[in-house]
C-alpha cells in the first residue's frame, strides 16, 4: 500500500461544508476546533474556487520536527497521528503547519488552552482501537473498521477523494482525462508536473465515448 | 571529632539537595505509546459490511475497493 492521502478536486468542491460536518459528527469535535475546514479561492470572482483543506499528513511533517516534547508518530500507513497524553498544549506544531490544520480547544472561564487538536485522517489514536477512551479523546477509528475517511466517504460531489495515495491519483487522474483537460487546472501541476518542464508527462486525452 | 566531620557532611548535603534539578530531557516525561495497526481492526460491531479483520493484505485490499466508491468512472458491479 502506498500513503493514506487526501486529495481535493476544486473543479467539483461547491463548498456545501459536508465534508467539515461530516468530521464534526463523526469525531465528535470539540467546539471552535474544525478538523476541516473548506477555502475559497477568489472568492465573488468568476471562476472562484473552492477545496477542502485538513492536515495533509506530510511525508515530512514539519509539526513533528518542532514538537519540543515529541508526541507525533507516523503509521505504517503514512497517516500523521499525535498522542494527547504526552502534548503540553504548546503551540509551535500550530505555527509550523503550512495549512493550519493542528487545533486548540478553548475551555474554562479563562480559555485556557487545551491539548492539541487534528485531523486523524478517521484511524483514532495511540489508545485501543475502537475503545472509547480512543473515541473520547480522538474520534472514530474508521480505518480500523475497514473504512475510509468519513469526510471523502461523504463528499456529495466526489470532490474530496481519501484513501491510497495510488488510487485516489488514478481516480483523479482519470476524471481530468474523461474532462477533455487537466493542466490548466490547479493543482495539476503541483501533482503530476507541468507541461512546460518536459517531455513524458500526463497530457489530457480526448474523453472516449461509451 | 569524626562525628563533627559526619554532621558537617550531612548539613552539607542536606544544604544541596535544593541545588538539584530534574531532567529535563523527553524521557523523563510521559512516554509515547505505542499504536495498534489499523488492519488489526477495533470495534467489530462498527465494521464495514461483509469486512471481518484478519490481515494487513485483506485490510488493504478493502479500502482499495472501498476507495473505488469515489470514482465516478469505475465499471459498475
Amino acid at each position: 500500500m502506498a500513503r493514506m492521502k487526501f486529495i481535493c478536486d476544486a473543479e467539483r468542491c461547491i463548498e456545501c461544508n459536508g465534508c467539515v460536518t461530516a468530521c464534526k459528527a463523526e469525531n465528535d469535535v470539540p467546539w471552535g476546533v474544525n478538523r476541516r475546514r473548506v477555502v475559497t479561492l477568489n472568492d465573488g470572482v468568476s471562476g472562484e474556487r473552492s477545496i477542502s483543506v485538513a492536515c495533509m499528513h506530510c511525508s515530512d511533517a514539519p509539526c513533528m520536527a518542532v514538537c519540543p516534547v515529541d508526541c507525533f508518530y507516523r503509521t505504517d500507513e503514512g497517516v500523521v497521528l499525535h498522542d494527547k497524553d504526552v502534548c503540553i498544549g504548546c503551540g509551535y506544531c500550530s505555527y509550523a503547519c503550512p495549512f493550519g490544520a493542528p487545533q486548540f480547544p478553548s475551555n474554562g472561564t479563562f480559555g485556557l488552552r487545551g491539548k492539541m487538536d487534528k485531523c486523524t485522517f478517521c484511524a483514532g489514536g495511540p489508545e485501543v482501537n475502537g475503545s472509547e477512551a480512543e473515541n473520547a479523546k480522538y474520534g472514530r477509528n474508521r480505518l480500523a473498521e475497514g473504512k475510509l475517511p468519513a469526510c471523502a466517504e461523504m463528499c456529495s460531489t466526489k470532490a474530496l477523494l481519501g484513501g491510497d495515495g495510488d488510487v485516489v491519483a488514478d481516480i483523479f487522474r482519470t476524471r481530468v482525462l474523461n474532462r477533455g483537460k487537466g493542466s490548466e487546472v490547479w493543482g495539476w501541476g503541483t501533482a503530476y508536473g507541468k507541461p512546460a518542464a518536459g517531455k513524458g508527462q500526463a497530457q489530457p486525452v480526448e474523453a472516449k465515448k461509451s | 571529632m569524626i562525628g563533627r566531620a559526619a554532621l558537617g557532611a550531612m548539613l552539607l548535603a542536606l544544604a544541596l539537595v535544593a541545588c538539584g534539578e530534574k531532567a529535563q530531557t523527553t524521557a523523563s516525561g510521559p512516554e509515547k505509546k505505542a499504536d495498534v495497526p489499523a488492519w488489526k481492526g477495533g470495534n467489530a460491531a462498527f465494521n464495514a459490511p461483509g469486512w471481518v479483520a484478519s490481515d494487513q493484505a485483506a485490510w488493504e485490499a478493502q479500502l482499495r475497493a472501498r476507495a473505488q466508491a469515489q470514482n465516478d468512472y469505475a465499471a459498475p458491479k
